[in-house]
């Protein structure tokens, strides 16, 4: 009777669990496909792990075999019963956490520039920076704002069109220039609002591979200063392509520079003008 | 009296920017660079949305870069050192108060320009901003309201109501003193005037400007080095200037 019964119940729970947890995991694999673009690193890593786990699982139908090779009989149906019972609650659970676990990665691009922010934001409340000189907090700065820039991207949407007007050889000091000149705007600005605090908003994507991450500098007075980020995903880091500061893109700003200056001037004279700017 | 000549000089000017448009049109076409041919490289297609960036006609360029230097010079030679002498001599509890105050007293201009945007929710928003302001923030010394985040509004202008009706920019303007603008967003400074309490309540000349330039100084008290550092940071600061301004502007017309 009690054989009977747990038969009839195991095989019950297992018609409606199993292919319930199989979808969980088809579900879960999708995911990770859409993922794949966001984080390839980490997206194929769980890829192939969930698809790992989903082979083990076992097909649909009554397995005649135990779980353990044991003939199905008295403890056979029980022992099914409770396997799959377990299994397929603990791959839906999965399945959740693995959603819960995907809403943080697909926030990687912001936790990527939050992280940096941070940094930049205990370093200045740090007793011993604020002790050193200003050249020093600026270079300090400067070291990590390089970790998240993509000068080279940067620079050729500055240029836009006229990138192609530079010789490969200047198209990289230009990128070091231009670099240069950015960290120490950002690095200047960013100590200029040292009592500050920073709120990060939602992030929105632009297209595929490319994120805008918003963030409001909260000022001493309870003024709120927009300022997005917009990234790009290159080698699976995130990187800072453009920066804009109350709605104004700085990429596009110096772009109109550019445009007014290369109208009159050789790409050699602005390397020049650059150099002699970012000399100091 | 000073308001007659503020209301000819308004209907003049609305009357040159009707004009003013298609003329402005074909300059702008004529002027307009020759798109390069399509395909060449790959740049063109993958920054096609980033080269389509807002610009603004400047037929009086050379009269503007004049205007400007003149501006620099004001910044640093007036503004900067009375926008220093302030903040070293007021506290900034009552700077902050102050700046609070004109900006809550202007509340009729954000409210109507609201409404004739059709911005019923906005309107809402900057009203009971005005009331809290006004009531709990003792006549909008202290921004009570700034701690609810739904009433961060961006505020309107008449430039902005006049760009949602369909006006362009007509062209960018150096104006001394008063700095950026374009022809429409001048004209709506001039038109909300007439939304400006301070214009009805102050009466002369002279103590319309002490107060429009104590404004200044005090606001400038707030931002020093900012200029500095725009300065610092770009390449032909006239050019980054007329650019930030056409970006900040169309933000807010889209807000």
């Amino acid at each position: 009777m009690s054989t009977e019964f747990s038969r009839a119940l195991g095989d019950g729970v297992k018609r409606v669990v199993d292919p319930a947890g199989r979808a969980a995991m088809e579900f879960r694999l999708h995911l990770f496909r859409i993922q794949r673009y966001n984080q390839p690193m980490r997206a194929q890593q769980s890829c192939r792990q969930t698809r790992a786990q989903l082979q083990q699982m076992p097909a649909a139908g009554w397995p005649r075999q135990g779980p353990s090779g044991t003939p199905p009989g008295v403890s056979g149906g029980i022992e099914a019963m409770r396997a799959h019972r377990r299994n397929p609650w603990i791959v839906a659970f999965a399945a959740i956490v693995a959603t819960a676990v995907l809403a943080v990665a697909a926030g990687s691009a912001r936790q990527t520039v939050e992280e940096q922010v941070q940094k930049i934001l205990a370093r200045l409340q740090d007793p011993a920076f604020k002790a050193e000189s200003r050249e020093a907090q600026i270079r300090q700065v400067e070291a990590i704002i390089n970790q998240v820039f993509d000068y080279t991207e940067l620079s050729k949407r500055t240029l836009g069109k006229d990138w192609r007007a530079f010789s490969p050889a200047q198209q990289k000091e230009f990128a070091e220039l231009f670099g240069k000149l950015l960290e120490k705007v950002y690095a200047d600005r960013v100590l200029a609002y040292t009592s500050e605090r920073i709120d990060f908003g939602g992030e929105t994507e632009l297209r595929e591979g490319q994120v805008e991450v918003k963030s409001e500098i909260v000022t001493a007075d309870g003024r709120r200063i927009p300022l997005d980020y917009r990234l790009l995903l290159q080698d699976g880091r995130w990187r800072v392509y453009d920066v804009v500061i109350e709605g104004i893109s700085l990429v596009q700003n110096y772009r109109s520079q550019f445009r007014e200056i290369l109208a009159k001037q050789s790409p050699e004279e602005v390397m020049r003008f650059m150099r002699e700017k970012t000399a100091n | 009296m000073l308001k007659t000549i503020a209301l000819a000089l308004l209907t003049a000017l609305s009357i040159v920017l009707a004009a003013a448009p298609d003329v402005l049109a074909a300059q702008a076409a004529g002027g307009a660079p020759a798109s390069a041919p399509a395909g060449e490289d790959d740049y063109e297609d993958e920054y096609e949305d980033d080269e389509q960036s807002v610009t603004v006609a400047d037929p009086l360029e050379p009269f503007n870069r004049e205007m400007y230097l003149l501006n620099d010079f004001l910044y640093f030679y007036v503004l900067k050192p009375a926008a220093r002498g302030v903040k070293a001599v007021v506290p900034w509890e009552f700077r902050t108060s102050a700046r609070n105050m004109f900006e809550n007293i202007r509340f009729p201009i954000r409210f109507v320009n609201s409404l004739l945007q059709a911005k019923w929710e906005k309107a809402g928003d900057e009203f009971a901003k005005f009331f809290l302001n006004t009531t709990v923030g003792f006549l909008g010394m202290a921004d009570v309201a700034s701690i609810y985040p739904g009433l961060n509004t961006s505020p309107e202008d008449l430039g902005q109501t006049l760009a949602v009706w369909g006006a362009g920019d007509g062209f960018y303007l150096m104006v001394p003193f008063l700095g950026p603008m374009t022809l429409r967003d001048g004209l709506g400074q001039a038109g909300d005037t007439f939304l400006d309490p301070i214009f009805w309540t102050v009466e002369g000349v002279p103590v319309s400007i002490a107060v429009r330039g104590g404004e200044a100084v005090n606001d400038t008290s707030f931002r020093l080095g900012d200029y500095e550092a725009l300065k610092k940071a770009s390449l032909d600061p006239y050019t980054a200037i007329r650019n930030g301004y056409i970006q900040m502007r169309a933000k807010k017309i889209s807000e």
